[in-house]
């Protein structure tokens, strides 16, 4: 509360500052002059009429007709004494130049209103939207052909060092130019990462196949990619959306009594032939895992250190509780239906983080010619780009591709130099410790039949999460308590809560990426 | 982060533009029926510089009134002519003071508020400070365009020209107090 008091004093005197620069601002004088009166401004409040011999009419109310120049004013020697004083009249004939002068508006103060107009923009979003902002590990770009463009996030629910995991992510668009790939690692948020590795893994296969990655850490080869002859989700055929990897996603809205409510997208497929299927997933999760990872820090307050330190510990009622988050959202369930009918799990994709998709490949073990194939989601909770049956023809072994070289090319910017220093001293040898702004470029000398590989991306490590100023106006206990007793009613109650900010989540979050050079 | 402060509210305040006669301009409101000339500041490529009001200024020389009575200077001589129409007030501190403010008050907004809003305000803030530092600014300067002269004409205490009448033993400056 202390801090949205504060923000709102601040925006109240940004908005103050922004008034009074355009409206208060500096004056400037108009002048114009000139031997005929019908060139001056007449809108001015006083007239200079100036004679031969140096004197001057000074002349409110003033009027000039074609013999007589009149007004109330004075009249002034060559020393600008007053001379005479009053209702004036000067024959026209006698003056050489006339003069008028008006206030004009500066633009000097534009500057000022401008920085405050973005201050207040930004203060009001961040009182009402304090968990829009953007978050979620390393962020990894790579030369799609014309620029280097997001590709991956790393290791996003790896949010302690006991959480520290290897994440692959597939590189569908990456597209080097030669031999040598960079890869840029960013770190565009709130949040110290930890990285122990950042490697590529480049999987060969033949000219008609592509590669695509189990959840079990598996790379498949297939020939045949079909498309869906249906998609039909609750809003209708879904087919235009998920059709192709173009980043036209397929997206729904959470429900708002229930996040953790499911919908269901049902696909048909026309496969000719018997074999062993696989149906590849493109996608990527919305804004809700974010927003209850943050609201869950803001509940708990100054007393998140303590809560994060229980599950560091291995605390298990903790552990157990919050893995019940991730059980009630899940992930893309998979379910084909076999030659007799009967509806079976074939698997799930699951993969955090909301900034880059990622490709998997869910098997459809036991189903030889799927036709049938249904996704069970939380609604509102994913985003797909592409969905195909793929046939499979074997299992493929990635080589492994080292950087060569890697190089610090932008310095963090929030942190004292000395911390940091202190911080990458005390990491171990090969782990690099990241701040928000740093950034690291990566080179991989990649095999000799490159243009024939499929590329994924390697990284481990672990992140820690910032706490933020506005989050703790939140503290409260009772209702972080809720979270962990009971995680479906957290769900239940949070949801029109997170539907209130639904709309505006995807611009307020990347707003929010702290980066120098954003492509 | 205070000496930083400090040093960029020096930086601001010296970028800002010296005003000749604060003492005894009226600001523009007031300005709008003054029947003097505006104050010049004359730098001369080899005399003293000279400072006063402007009287006029013909096809080769400039008349200005200094405390000491009435100087005529050949333009010839003149290296830079600086000048101020009117009082500017307290604007510039008041800019550089919101600047300053608006920084630190970006703070506030966490770190977008650094990244994005601080700079804003430290870009636009001091172009705002010296813009209104240059607001009843005029100038000539014998290395720019000499129509210049033309221009400055009209802020001087006889516009049309210096009076063949005038005696210059007895043209007095302008007032050096307000009014």
């Amino acid at each position: 509360m202390k801090q949205q008091t504060r923000n709102t004093w601040v925006t109240a005197a940004a908005l103050l500052l922004a008034c009074s620069a355009i409206t208060c601002g500096p004056k400037t004088i108009v002048r114009s002059s000139d031997s005929d009166p019908a060139k001056i401004d007449h809108q001015s409040r006083f007239l200079k009429a100036y004679l031969g011999d140096g004197s001057l009419y000074v002349l409110n109310n003033w009027s000039i007709d074609s013999e007589f120049v009149t007004g109330v004013g004075s009249l002034y020697d060559q020393n600008r004494v007053a001379t005479e004083t009053g209702n004036l009249k000067v024959p026209r004939a006698q003056v050489v130049l006339f003069e008028s002068n008006t206030l004009g508006q500066s633009v000097a103060g534009t500057g000022l209103a401008i920085s405050a107009i973005a201050h207040i923009a930004l203060t009001i979003y961040c009182i009402q939207n304090p968990k829009a902002c953007f978050g979620s590990c390393p962020t990894f770009y790579v030369s799609n052909g014309k620029e280097d463009a997001l590709m991956a996030e790393g290791f996003s629910s790896s949010i302690l060092p006991s959480k520290e995991e290897e994440d692959i992510d597939a590189l569908p668009h990456a597209r080097p130019s030669s031999r040598t790939m960079t890869v840029r690692m960013k770190n565009e948020a709130l949040e110290t990462h930890v990285v122990r590795s950042v490697d590529v893994l480049a999987v060969p296969h033949e000219p008609h196949e592509r590669v695509f990655k189990t959840d079990d850490g598996a790379f498949c080869a297939a020939s045949d990619m079909l498309k869906p002859i249906l998609a039909t989700a609750t809003e209708g055929s879904v087919l235009d959306k998920i059709e192709r990897l173009d980043g036209a996603e397929r997206r729904s809205w959470t429900d708002s009594a229930d996040l953790s409510a499911k919908e269901t997208i049902d696909l048909d497929f026309n496969p000719t032939q018997s074999g062993e299927y696989g149906l590849v997933i493109a996608a990527r999760q919305t804004f809700v895992s974010t927003y209850l990872f943050y609201q869950g820090l803001s509940y708990l307050g100054s007393n998140a250190g303590e809560m994060l330190s229980r599950a560091e510990r291995g605390d298990r009622y903790v552990n157990s509780r919050s893995d019940q988050f991730r059980k009630l959202l899940g992930g893309i369930e998979v379910w084909a239906e076999d030659s007799t009918g009967v509806w079976k799990q074939a698997g799930e994709a699951y993969e955090m983080g909301p900034i880059a998709t990622d490709v998997h490949l869910v098997k459809l073990s036991g189903v030889p010619q799927p036709r049938h194939v249904r996704l069970r989601l939380a609604q509102g909770s994913w985003r797909i780009d592409w969905l195909a049956l793929a046939k499979l023809e074997r299992e493929v072994q990635p080589t492994l591709v080292h950087p060569s070289s890697r190089v610090h090319t932008q310095e963090q910017i929030l942190l004292p130099r000395d911390s940091t220093q202190n911080a990458a001293s005390l990491a171990p040898p090969g782990t690099l410790v990241t701040q928000p702004g740093d950034e690291y470029l990566y080179t991989f000398e990649l095999p000799q039949n490159y243009s024939n590989c499929e590329l994924f991306l390697k990284s481990r490590g672990y992140y820690l999460e910032w706490m933020r100023e506005d989050w703790l106006t939140e503290e409260n206990p009772t209702l972080a308590a809720l979270m962990f007793f009971d995680p479906k009613g957290t769900m239940q109650r949070e949801a029109p809560r997170f539907k209130e900010m639904e709309a505006m989540m995807e611009t307020s979050f990347w707003k929010t990426k702290i980066s120098r050079n954003i492509p | 982060m205070k000496t930083s402060l400090i040093t960029l509210l020096a930086l601001v305040l010296s970028s800002c533009a010296t005003q000749y006669g604060a003492r005894y301009l009226p600001d523009a409101e007031h300005a709008l029926d003054d029947p003097y000339g505006v104050i010049v500041h004359v730098t001369l490529y080899e005399d003293a510089p000279v400072e006063g009001e402007l009287l006029a200024i013909s096809s080769d020389s400039v008349f200005v009134a200094d405390p000491l009575g009435f100087r005529a200077i050949a333009k010839a001589s003149v290296h830079e002519l600086l000048g101020n129409t009117f009082d500017r007030g307290d604007n510039v501190i008041t800019y550089s003071v919101a600047t300053i403010v608006g920084m630190l008050g970006s703070i506030s907004a966490g770190a977008p508020g650094i990244v994005f809003i601080m700079p804003l305000y430290l870009v636009l803030g001091t172009i705002s400070t010296v813009s209104a530092s240059n607001i009843s600014r005029i100038s000539y300067a014998s290395w720019d365009n000499a129509e210049q002269w033309n221009a400055l004409a009209k802020w001087a205490r006889f516009p049309a020209g210096l009076p063949k009448t005038l005696h210059r033993d007895f043209v007095h400056h302008r007032p050096t107090t307000k009014y």
